[in-house]
């Protein structure tokens, strides 16, 4: 087994100081949405379903749910550089496939803006562009500097609550230490879900949580019957925000996954808090 | 040592109720003992007891010579064989197979070749010999039942050394078989008792009970009516009490017996 | 009178020549379905190039040029998930055939009474609570102990349900493991409440049944475990015979039908517990495979023990086979595999038995 791993080795180690790789897996929304962002975007022969920006890469193949991904699926699309997010999973698949002989580079996922700019590093020195990386790390920060000064301008701290997809004990919501949760606290507003992680939120819950604002998951609308139906809720409608009709449905790729474009998620979600109007 | 199976003194008492009390009798090795009785009496308490299923409050049960207790599983499966009353079957094994059961205690003790003749030799007795390779499910319920006597009397085939006698216990082992075959297991269990062994079968049927029992115990809400003879145990006044029919009973010079029935008692 | 003996009983039963043969044509069959399922999924590798990196392994050199991309993908990858699915689909199929002696009942099946429900308490436990244990308490054995505990709780609590009635009637059977996989689906609930959300991944995953996720050292201790089992269950393979007379009957024959029950018990909740330790549930194979084996070459258990090992392990190799290609590249879970053809296969078991005294 060793002989062959070492041997495996050797060959990506020669295959590595070589020109840039032909069939790129790239594993995670974020980590696709970068490569394209680098210009790279034409060397990714698969990506998985996480991946659906830019347009163009919900065309690739696509070899699995990056949370329960097959080894064998993802070495199917004969790669010679897989880049993976540190959610991949699970952590056997992940464990056979950095042992497979496929130079194998995993992107650190740190949930905060300030972490971008590593995982641009990681991506681009796994596809030997390190220049165009350290322009688009540029890039970013200089957006992010943008976001962060217009939010500054924003007064108060309006109460507001993340909601994903439906729990049998009802919509789950993002409480402290999620990747909503950080987002939220960014752009300005005060998580009302005070507990650790993703719960279901209750009629009575949520009612209690008194949120000014509820930001929901655009695909979780859609599987609650869309925003009439969603709006109509009980656990929504007797909620400030459902009476208000504050109710802010956005992509989650767009709002948690922490690429290119989060400064541009920060200043939506800003402006849907504090604005008052229904952000599209 | 005496040889044979004694119940001394055998008390039961299950559920608050008194079963058995003071059941005190002894199966002689040679002999058929029918026991019979009335629904009720207790005689498949008495047949458990007997088998060793059950353990009696009080009194014990002695086979040869030595108390049921203290004989191990696998010796008392050498010396005693069990017909139990709805023998069962999870899965459908062929005839022959079932018999070949019977034969587990003797591993290791008797020759592959004393085994054959022992299962040949006992469905041949039971006419389940053209049925050997017949699976279960596709028998009768006779068929059936006659299948497991076979198995049984493999179990107890060939005599037992130190002048220990072969026990069979047999629970109303004609249930369902047909007169030809109710005739055919009675005749074979006096060929065996005949051999040494001591036979006991719980009967129904009285008209069989007289004709094939060298001694008949009358059991009754618990307790031994009589025993003996049977033409002298099984007279008409104890058959109208115990059994509530009125009836004519004839016993003749050769102590064949006859029962009557002319009509229940009011 | 010689000749009465060999009509009841021919001097070569022509019954176990053909056991013999059902065996050998099972073992064959799996050696088979192995072969293509190191060959086939979601990455093709020629069955020229299967066989000549297994050789090479010890020490055979075919002229076949194998990719080290193919080499590695074999050996880590395809060759753990067939042995997982040998000694799973193995241990699953002995303990079913163990279990339907033990309660005289063909339509007796580890997951269907709770058995399989239980072991995964201790294992989901060990997932979700593991954590907050002390470092000596983890090691290799861990969590398949642990499914092991409880699938003996399970098992021991369902016989003793079942003994309250002279008879275990597969109805009383069914209830029995009902409340326990009831009870399961609680805590199991409850556990995907404490979870934090990277664990509550790994139990949905886990719990529906699949073998592509362990690792050579994670594989070999649950491979002893079921060994070991295996070695036990042969043991008692007359006792099973005897057995199908009632306890009774048995007990009558010499048979020591407690020390019977028990180890059987024990050695069916370390069979399976050690299986769903590592693959999760996956239902209906210790159905199928005994009663498919008893309906080739009848129901002794010298035969069918065996059988059942050889025929689980076909069936789990042959279903992992299918979960794999059916929507590759993803993979579906072989539970999913299984309960989707076993759950039919049982209804017309149950329905056939309903017309009959006897399988």
């Amino acid at each position: 087994m060793r002989v062959v791993f070492i041997s495996a080795l050797a060959l990506c180690v020669t295959t590595a100081t070589e020109a840039a790789p032909k069939r790129v897996v790239t594993l995670g929304g974020d980590v696709t949405e970068i490569v394209y962002a680098l210009g790279a975007g034409n060397s990714i022969a698969c990506d998985d379903q996480t991946s659906l920006y830019p347009q163009a890469a919900t065309k690739l193949p696509q070899v699995g749910y990056l949370r329960t991904l097959a080894a064998e699926g993802v070495l199917s699309c004969k790669p010679d550089l897989i880049i993976a997010s540190a959610d991949a999973g699970p952590p056997a698949a992940v464990t056979q496939l950095s042992a497979s002989g496929v130079r194998f580079v995993k992107v650190p996922n740190t949930h905060s803006p300030d972490a971008v700019p590593a995982k641009i590093e990681a991506v681009a020195a796994a596809l030997a562009i390190p220049e165009k990386g350290k322009a688009l790390e540029a890039q970013y920060r200089r957006a992010l500097a943008g976001a962060r000064a217009k939010l500054a301008a924003y007064k108060g701290h309006p109460r507001a609550i993340f909601l994903m997809a439906q729990g049998p004990g009802g919509a789950m919501a993002a409480g402290r230490g999620s990747a909503a949760d950080v987002m939220l606290t960014l752009a300005g507003a005060r998580n009302v879900a005070g507990f650790e992680g993703y719960k279901p939120l209750t009629p009575e819950a949520a009612i209690a949580l008194k949120p000014d604002v509820i930001v929901v998951a655009d695909i979780a609308v859609k599987m609650m019957g869309g925003m009439e139906a969603f709006r109509e809720r009980p656990e929504i409608a007797m909620t400030p925000a459902g009476k208000a009709g504050r109710i802010v449905p956005m992509d989650t790729l767009l709002l948690l996954g922490f690429g290119p474009r989060t400064p541009q998620a920060l200043l939506a979600l800003g402006q849907a808090l504090h604005g008052g109007a229904l952000v599209h | 040592m005496t040889a044979g199976l004694h119940a001394r003194n055998v008390s039961v008492i299950a559920g608050g109720r008194s079963i058995l009390k003071g059941v005190d009798v002894a199966m002689q090795p040679g002999k058929v003992t029918a026991i019979v009785g009335p629904n009720g009496a207790g005689k498949s308490t008495l047949l458990k007891v007997l088998s060793g299923d059950i353990v009696p409050q009080s009194g014990r049960v002695v086979m040869n010579g030595k108390p049921l207790t203290e004989w191990s599983a696998e010796d008392r499966a050498l010396q005693r064989a069990v017909l139990p009353q709805t023998p069962e079957l999870a899965f459908s094994f062929r005839t022959r197979d079932v018999v070949e059961l019977g034969r587990h205690p003797h591993r290791g003790r008797a020759t592959p070749e004393q085994d054959r003749h022992a299962i040949a030799g006992a469905m041949h007795a039971t006419e389940t010999a053209t049925l050997a390779i017949r699976e279960c499910k596709t028998l009768s319920g006779g068929e059936m039942h006659r299948t497991h006597y076979a198995r049984v009397l493999a179990q107890i085939w060939s005599p037992l050394p130190e002048d220990r006698a072969r026990i069979l216990l047999l629970d109303e082992p004609t249930a369902s078989l047909d007169l030809f075959h109710q005739h055919a297991i009675l005749s074979k269990a006096r060929e065996i008792a005949a051999e040494g062994a001591a036979v006991i079968a719980v009967l129904h049927d009285l008209n069989l009970a007289a004709t094939y029992a060298d001694e008949l115990i009358v059991l009754a809400h618990g307790t031994i009516d009589a025993a003996g003879i049977p033409c002298e145990v099984l007279t008409s006044d104890r058959i109208t009490r115990i059994w509530r029919v009125h009836c004519r009973v004839s016993c003749d010079a050769d102590g064949h017996l006859q029962i009557n029935t002319i009509r229940r008692a009011s | 009178m010689a000749a009465a003996t060999d009509i009841a009983l021919p001097l070569n039963d022509p019954l176990l020549a053909r056991r013999r043969l059902i065996l050998a044509g099972l073992a064959a069959a799996l050696a088979a379905a192995c072969i293509a399922a190191c060959t086939i999924g979601a990455l093709d590798i020629p069955v020229s190039h299967v066989i000549a990196a297994l050789l090479a392994r010890v020490g055979i050199v075919l002229p076949v040029d194998v990719a080290p991309f193919e080499d590695a993908a074999l050996f880590s990858i395809r060759l753990p998930r067939v042995a997982l699915g040998i000694g799973v689909g193995a241990a699953l199929g002995v303990s079913g055939a163990a279990l339907q002696a033990l309660f005289r009942n063909p339509l007796a099946d580890p997951g269907l009474i709770g058995v399989s429900g239980g072991a995964a308490c201790g294992a989901l436990g060990w997932i979700v609570l593991g954590t907050s244990l002390p470092a000596w308490a983890h090691f290799a054995f861990a969590m398949p102990l642990a499914a092991f505990a409880t699938g003996l709780i399970a098992t021991a609590g369902v016989y003793a349900i079942g003994r309250a009635q002279s008879r275990t009637d597969i109805a009383t059977l069914l209830l029995a493991g009902l409340a326990i996989n009831a009870l399961t689906t609680a805590i199991v609930g409850y556990l995907t409440y404490l979870g934090t959300d990277a664990q509550l991944r790994a139990l949905t995953f886990w719990l529906l049944g699949g073998l592509g996720g362990a690792t050579w050292d994670q594989i070999w201790p649950v491979l002893l475990l079921i060994a070991a089992s295996g070695a036990g269950f042969a043991s008692l393979a007359r006792g099973y015979d005897l057995l199908a007379l009632g306890e009774s009957a048995a007990g009558h024959l010499g048979l020591p039908v407690e020390s019977v029950r028990r180890f059987t018990i024990l050695l069916t909740a370390l069979g399976v517990g050690a299986s769903v330790a590592l693959t999760g549930i996956i239902g209906f194979v210790g159905l199928a495979a005994p009663h498919l084996v008893r309906l080739m070459g009848g129901p002794t258990h010298r035969f069918v023990l065996p059988g059942s090992a050889l025929m689980g392990a076909l069936l789990v190799v042959l279903a992992d086979l299918l979960a794999r290609i059916a929507v590759s590249p993803a993979e579906l879970p072989v539970g999913v595999v299984t309960s989707a053809l076993g759950a039919p296969f049982f209804i017309w078991l149950l329905r056939r038995r309903l017309g009959e005294a006897m399988p």
